[in-house]
């Protein structure tokens, strides 16, 4: 009877104890930048593609990099002293047809950024396409 | 991981006077989180209270972990996973001359919900009855851990590994049947996530952490002992386990 007794109470002070919980970030979504302005490279989309692109697209590249990127684009630059710099994004993002890579698959080449990259707004993209038909500019 | 948070919001203030920045929560944060949640969750603790009687022997154990809720968002995916709520062990201690201890820990890759979890450590530990009814133990520990499963996507088949090392003390005191107790410890893990979707390695260094937690425990017979512990780590995660224990 004790033993059952001890046991209830075991049972119930197991209960009152319990605290089970995971503090992710995954409730936070990311946050957005806002620019003012005409956006350059200077005004805020620097600022946007090293956040959300260059974790990715930098040389050397990082070990979160996905395989099949490209090896020689440094996105944490405008124009880097080797390889292709955020400058010839402007080849990728505007709104010609051969374009829109933020929108679309173009080619064998999947939608930027990739799902488990930080997503860009739907702002962010559209400051990215003004930014790329001005011609990118610094 | 808050001193890069405070970096990165310092660098957005001061880079650009027109842009609004405030600290950025990135893929690679959330990821990094997520990361370190499983990994303290998986860690190799004690699960037993030092006991002021105990003689030369074995202890067979399954232990539970409990899973907490865990958002588990990276990036733009929006759908929840929904994993295991409790992680089994098997556990074999055995004792010599009383105060010795080498254990293992492991658990057998069996599928289930879609996971399959693969567990193999080594402990090896000495206890102390430093006044009657009263003991204190240490205890080191390796332990590797492999979750296949949907960890990131619905029908994925990611790929998380975790290796670990750490050491622990506790102090336990027995009453009658019950048995108290309460410890703390540090580990050290480092962690990579391959994410099937995108063929992408999510590899962390080498990093350490402190962990502390209190525990009830009964002998229902003199030679079986239930166990409950709650654990808690880095403020990050909270969780608990139950052990049934056999005693020979």
């Amino acid at each position: 009877m004790i033993k059952i007794c001890g046991l209830f109470v075991l049972g119930f002070t197991m209960l009152l104890m319990s605290c089970s919980e995971a503090d992710t970030l995954g409730d936070e979504p990311p946050d957005e930048i806002v620019i003012e302005g005409t956006p350059t490279w200077r005004n805020g989309i620097g600022e946007l593609v090293e956040l959300k692109c260059a974790s990715c697209h930098q040389v050397p590249a990082s070990s979160y990099t996905p395989e099949g990127t490209p090896l020689d684009l440094d996105l944490r630059y405008y124009k880097p002293s080797v390889g292709r710099g955020a400058d010839s994004l402007r080849f990728w993002i505007g709104d010609n047809e051969t374009e829109g890579i933020l929108e679309k698959q173009l080619g064998g080449i999947r939608k930027m950024p990739l799902e488990y990259a930080t997503p860009l707004t739907d702002r962010e993209i559209s400051y990215l396409k003004i930014w790329a038909n001005n011609g990118a500019p610094e | 991981m808050l001193i890069r948070m405070l970096i990165l919001s310092l660098l957005g203030v001061s880079g650009f006077l027109s842009a609004t920045s405030v600290s950025a929560v990135t893929a690679q944060e959330q990821s990094e989180r997520l990361q370190l949640i499983y990994a303290h969750l998986l860690d190799f603790r004690s699960q037993r209270p030092p006991m002021a009687v105990v003689g030369e022997g074995q202890e067979w154990e399954v232990e539970l972990l409990h899973r907490p809720e865990v958002n588990n968002r990276i990036g733009n995916k929006q759908e929840p996973v929904e994993g295991p709520p409790i992680l089994p062990r098997f556990r074999f201690r055995q004792f010599f001359e009383k105060s010795y201890l080498v254990g293992i820990g492991l658990q057998v890759p069996v599928e289930v919900m879609g996971y399959r979890y693969s567990f193999l450590a080594g402990e090896v530990g000495y206890q102390w009855e430093f006044k009657e009814d009263w003991a204190t133990a240490v205890r080191t520990y390796v332990a590797r851990s492999i979750i296949n499963g949907p960890i990131t996507m619905t029908n994925a088949e990611d790929l998380f590994e975790v290796q670990q090392q750490g050491v622990d003390a506790s102090l336990g005191f027995q009453w009658e049947g019950w048995l108290l107790s309460g410890g703390l410890g540090h580990s050290s893990v480092q962690n990579k996530l391959s994410i099937e979707e995108d063929g992408v390695m999510l590899e962390e260094p080498a990093t350490g952490y402190a962990y502390f937690y209190g525990g009830i425990g009964y002998m229902v017979q003199s030679d079986l002992r239930v166990q409950f512990t709650q654990y808690s780590t880095d403020s990050i995660l909270r969780h608990w386990a139950v052990s049934v224990t056999l005693l020979r």
